[in-house]
């Protein structure tokens, strides 16, 4: 439902001039659940259409098996990077350790995962 | 069956934003629907509902001792008497895991083409370790289904329902607008119904949004 033309135009007109999705107040928790996963298509687009990953396709997203496909992939690429800079930090830190005057050769242990 | 995916889809659209479930469910030509709670309503029901766990926490039987258990205590006591509560999730993180894989090879081949025998095999791996997790999660769910907190969600529910289920009111004058009153004036009066659990089910797909009929389908079926 979430990822239909017209429920999309209409999330973004309750985006940007605040025009309401629902006729009542407060929402159900399954509304919100419509609300949730509007944000997440809007977001589907937007990554389609600013092309992060190629393998966002049309046919990608007119299949909710496809599309947490990508999110598994879009995570783990996620998870990757952090893991690369996270291990690149440690790199640098170290050697910038190994050079300082006073603690130089002494570097710290820093634990990462 | 895509069409009937579709006409339900179209259908749940149009309930979810009109805030109103249209159910018939009589020969007599009587409409009954279900609507989202306003908010004087979602209050009274959060107050009836502490009321009830304060009933539930403080009942005693004829001994002296606690009438119902806590989920806690319903845990312990289920350790204490050699069920392994600890198992169902367990089972779950380790499923979750090949599932994700069986996501990421999923991910490598899903735009390339002439590959179809293999992503519906790997789509329904993917379906039978979810269906595998919603069992694992329902079994799980079993253990405490006495337990205070479970009995006061579904008496919570039960409240909201009574003050949401309305009938349409026949009216020979057809200009006026639509009428709805409320079917129900207690939950006592909505329990001993015979179309309660009919009406559980519409209220929980239509409020708490859970059918998983769509999800649990197979694509070798």
């Amino acid at each position: 439902m979430a990822r239909r033309r017209d429920w999309q135009e209409k999330f973004e007109n309750f985006k940007e001039f605040a025009i309401r999705l629902f006729f009542n107040e407060p929402l159900s928790p399954s509304q919100e659940l419509l609300l949730y996963w509007l944000k997440i298509y809007s977001q589907i687009f937007e990554e389609k259409n600013g092309r992060d990953f190629d393998i966002l396709t049309d046919k990608v997203i007119e299949d909710h098996i496809f599309v947490d496909a990508y999110f598994a992939f879009a995570a783990d690429r996620h998870k990757q990077e952090l893991l690369k800079n996270t291990k690149q930090d440690v790199v640098s830190r170290i050697e910038k350790d190994l050079k300082h005057p006073i603690r130089g050769g002494n570097a710290m242990t820093i634990e990462y995962e | 069956m895509e069409n009937v995916r579709s006409n339900k889809a179209e259908e749940k659209v149009e309930d979810l934003s009109q805030g109103r479930k249209i159910v018939v469910i009589d020969n007599d030509n009587n409409a009954y629907s279900l609507r989202v709670p306003n908010l004087k309503e979602l209050n009274e029901s959060k107050l009836a509902k502490t009321r009830y766990y304060n009933k539930l926490l403080r009942a005693k039987d004829d001994e002296g001792n606690n009438l119902y258990s806590t989920k806690e205590e319903l845990r312990e006591l289920h350790k204490s008497r050699g069920i392994d509560v600890d198992k169902f999730r367990e089972e779950i993180k380790v499923i979750s895991l090949e599932l994700n894989k069986e996501l990421l090879e999923l991910a490598g081949i899903m735009n390339k083409e002439d590959i179809d025998k293999q992503v519906i095999v790997l789509k329904d791996k993917i379906l039978s370790y979810r269906k595998k997790i919603n069992t694992l999660l329902g079994q799980e769910g079993k253990l405490y289904v006495n337990s205070i907190e479970s009995l006061v969600e579904e008496k919570y529910n039960y409240y909201l329902m009574i003050q949401v289920i309305d009938i349409k009111k026949v009216s020979e004058d057809t200009e006026t607008e639509e009428l709805w009153e409320r079917l129900f004036k207690t939950t006592d009066e909505l329990e001993a119904d015979k179309r309660a659990e009919h009406f559980v089910r519409e209220f929980l797909d239509f409020y708490y949004g859970y059918t998983s009929d769509m999800e649990n389908e197979s694509p070798l079926e």
